[in-house]
Order: structure tokens, then C-alpha cells, then sequence
């Protein structure tokens, strides 16, 4: 890789216009673009420094993550094969739930402000007053929150809230043990039509 | 899926965000959520959550550019390059202009995989992207290649 064509073509830092989405660069770099898109898309990178280097990540990753096949619908005539991949997919099953019952990590409150939505809410609050609040984003915003643990299992969900906080109910942190790691991230749609996203915050269970 | 998802940020997160990294993660995580509840089945492939780490990434590069919160440094982000892919490219002033010129010459045939060559992808992984048979890559990134370093010599650069 000592080639000095490289060198040149990977320096350009100059940033072209309508960039295709990472998606896009992604299903191309993946080989499952038609051929005039991805020519269109390759031609871009020339000029635009900013898509090369997706490529180049891109390539990275795929290069990098493990080939996972499609798990095949269980058929007649290959039930061994279906009892394999559900003996795996059990296996996945309980190192996940290892994953969960792992203790969280030492943290407080995670992300900065991104566009305007900042929390309120401190570290900690107690399962019967878990009680989310963020900064408001207008007088007419509605507001979307989701509640997960750190594995991605939902603990609770709202839509069209009117006000900035949401009272997870108990219920739903009833088998949460204590010290555990609550993540939750507002979207908010505000009077002008735009929305934004939060980054995720971190809240512990008392 | 954690350990994949923590496995994919640290190779992939640019240098220019590695004090976000533990951000991006957990934005990664809830995005698979999202997708999930929308779809009602798990998507949680190997494959699929190095994607969501590179489109995570990749919205941020894109999003601090819009925002220029944090401008750009020129030469961290070389370092980070040339930690991929090691080159030399201060030793030929000029060179990538001409070598744009002469890229947009090339027949298209030839251009695509002799800029994928340049970005740093092996034959066989040209041969996926344009969905074509190995040697005919080959071919034509070697003959594309000659007809640019001759394009090259003639605007006076012989990298």
C-alpha cells in the first residue's frame, strides 16, 4: 500500500454535494447497488473527500465483521440443520442473558446536548418517582420517549407527550434490580415541523 | 450484541471521535431498537450491527461537518488515514489535482475499480461491489491503471 496514487486519491478532504447515505454507500460497498448507481456513487468519491473515506469505512467493516449466513426457515426435509441453529440461537439466548444481569458500569449521566435537548434529571431516582425530565423544546412541541435497559429491552415507551417528562411507571421497573442502568432518549417534534433527537441519556434505579 | 457492537466502534470510530465513542455506542444500540420494534423481529446479525456502527459513525462525521462544532484537524485525521493505509503523499505536490484530471479521462470502464483500487479495496472485493467476475476487474483496473500513469507522465508527475 505504498503506491503514491493512493497517497494522493485518500488526502482529498474537499466535501462534494449530495452525498449519497451512509446506506446507500453501505449496499454499494456490499455489492447490492445496481451498477449505474454505484458507478454514479464511485464517481462522486472522486471529488469528495468526505464519501471516499465512507467507502473506505465502509469496506473496513464489511472486511472486518464476520459473514453471518441468513438462518434458514425450518424445512421438512432439514429439520437437523433447524435443530443447530435453534441449539445456537439458544446459546445466544443465555449469553445474553448473561449480558444482562452483568453489573452497568460506572456512569452518570451520558452525551452532550445535541440540537437543544439536554436532561434534567440527575443520576439517580427511585423506582416509585422515576421521573424523566428534559430540557423543552417550544410551547406547541410533542415529545416521544423511549425507556430501555443497556440490552435494549424495553422498559417503557410514551408518544405525543405535551410536557418535557415522563413518570416511568413502577410497574415497569418492577424487575429491574436496584443500581441497575436505565437508558432513555427523547424525541421531540417541535411547532416548526422539525424533530430532534436527543443523545441517550443514563439514569440509575435507586 | 454488546460485544460486537463494543468490537466494531473500536475499529471503526475515527480518531476525531474517539471521545464520543461510548455515546455512539449507545446511540447504535437504541437505533437497533428502533428498527426492531418497527419491524417486530430481531435484525441483530453480526453483519447487520457493524452497519449500524458504520451509519452511526458516519452520521456524526457528516453531522459535526454541518455543524463545524469541532472544526476538522487536518492532521489528526491524516494520522488516522495514513494508520490505514500508509502512503506518502506530501512527496508529490500537485499530484492529486492531476490525478483527478485524469481519472474523469478514463473511460468508465476502467475508472470505477481503478478508483476503488486507489481507496484501498482488493480485487475480489472490486469484483463485489461492480458485481463482476474477478479477472475482468482485474483486467481492467490493470489496464486503467497504465492508461493513468501515462495520463500522469504527461502532466509531468511519474508517482
Amino acid at each position: 500500500m505504498s503506491d503514491p496514487l493512493i497517497g494522493a486519491f485518500q488526502e482529498n478532504r474537499e466535501h462534494g454535494q449530495g452525498c449519497a447515505s451512509p446506506e446507500e454507500i453501505w449496499r454499494a460497498v456490499a455489492g447490492l447497488e445496481g451498477q449505474d448507481r454505484t458507478a454514479v456513487l464511485v464517481d462522486h468519491s472522486i471529488g469528495c473527500g468526505d464519501c471516499a473515506r465512507l467507502w473506505r469505512l465502509a469496506r473496513q467493516a464489511q472486511a472486518e465483521s464476520a459473514p453471518t449466513p441468513v438462518v434458514p426457515i425450518p424445512h421438512a426435509a432439514n429439520r437437523r440443520r433447524w435443530a443447530v441453529v435453534a441449539g445456537a440461537s439458544l446459546a445466544a439466548a443465555a449469553a445474553l442473558l448473561f449480558l444482562v444481569q452483568r453489573p452497568p458500569a460506572e456512569n452518570t449521566l451520558r452525551g452532550p446536548a445535541e440540537e437543544g435537548i439536554t436532561s434534567k434529571t440527575g443520576p439517580e431516582l427511585p423506582r416509585d418517582a422515576f421521573l424523566l425530565r428534559w430540557t423543552p423544546q417550544g410551547p406547541a412541541a410533542t415529545y416521544r420517549i423511549q425507556v430501555t435497559l443497556p440490552d435494549l429491552t424495553e422498559v417503557d415507551s410514551a408518544d405525543a407527550l405535551t410536557t418535557p417528562e415522563r413518570l416511568v411507571p413502577a410497574p415497569a421497573l418492577e424487575r429491574v434490580p436496584s443500581g441497575s442502568e436505565i437508558l432513555w432518549r427523547v424525541e421531540a417534534k417541535r411547532a416548526d415541523g422539525r424533530s430532534v433527537t436527543s443523545p441517550p441519556f443514563q439514569t440509575r434505579v435507586k | 450484541m454488546r460485544q460486537v457492537l463494543e468490537l466494531a466502534f473500536r475499529r471503526l470510530t475515527p480518531s476525531e471521535l474517539l471521545d464520543s465513542r461510548e455515546d455512539l455506542k449507545q446511540s447504535a444500540l437504541l437505533r437497533i431498537l428502533e428498527v426492531e420494534s418497527r419491524e417486530r423481529q430481531r435484525v441483530r446479525t453480526a453483519s447487520y450491527l457493524w452497519q449500524v456502527a458504520f451509519t452511526t459513525i458516519a452520521d456524526e462525521l457528516r453531522r459535526r461537518r454541518r455543524a463545524r462544532e469541532e472544526p476538522v484537524e487536518t492532521e489528526r485525521l491524516e494520522a488516522r488515514v495514513a494508520e490505514l493505509h500508509p502512503t506518502a503523499p506530501a512527496e508529490f505536490p500537485g499530484l492529486r489535482e492531476a490525478l483527478r484530471a485524469c481519472l474523469e479521462h478514463l473511460p468508465e470502464s476502467r475508472r470505477i475499480p481503478v478508483v476503488l483500487h486507489l481507496q484501498g479495496f482488493a480485487p475480489s472485493e472490486v469484483s463485489r461491489v461492480l458485481n463482476s467476475p474477478g479477472k475482468r476487474v482485474e483486467n481492467l483496473t490493470y489496464r486503467g491503471l497504465s492508461a493513468l500513469r501515462r495520463c500522469l507522465a504527461a502532466k509531468g508527475h511519474s508517482p
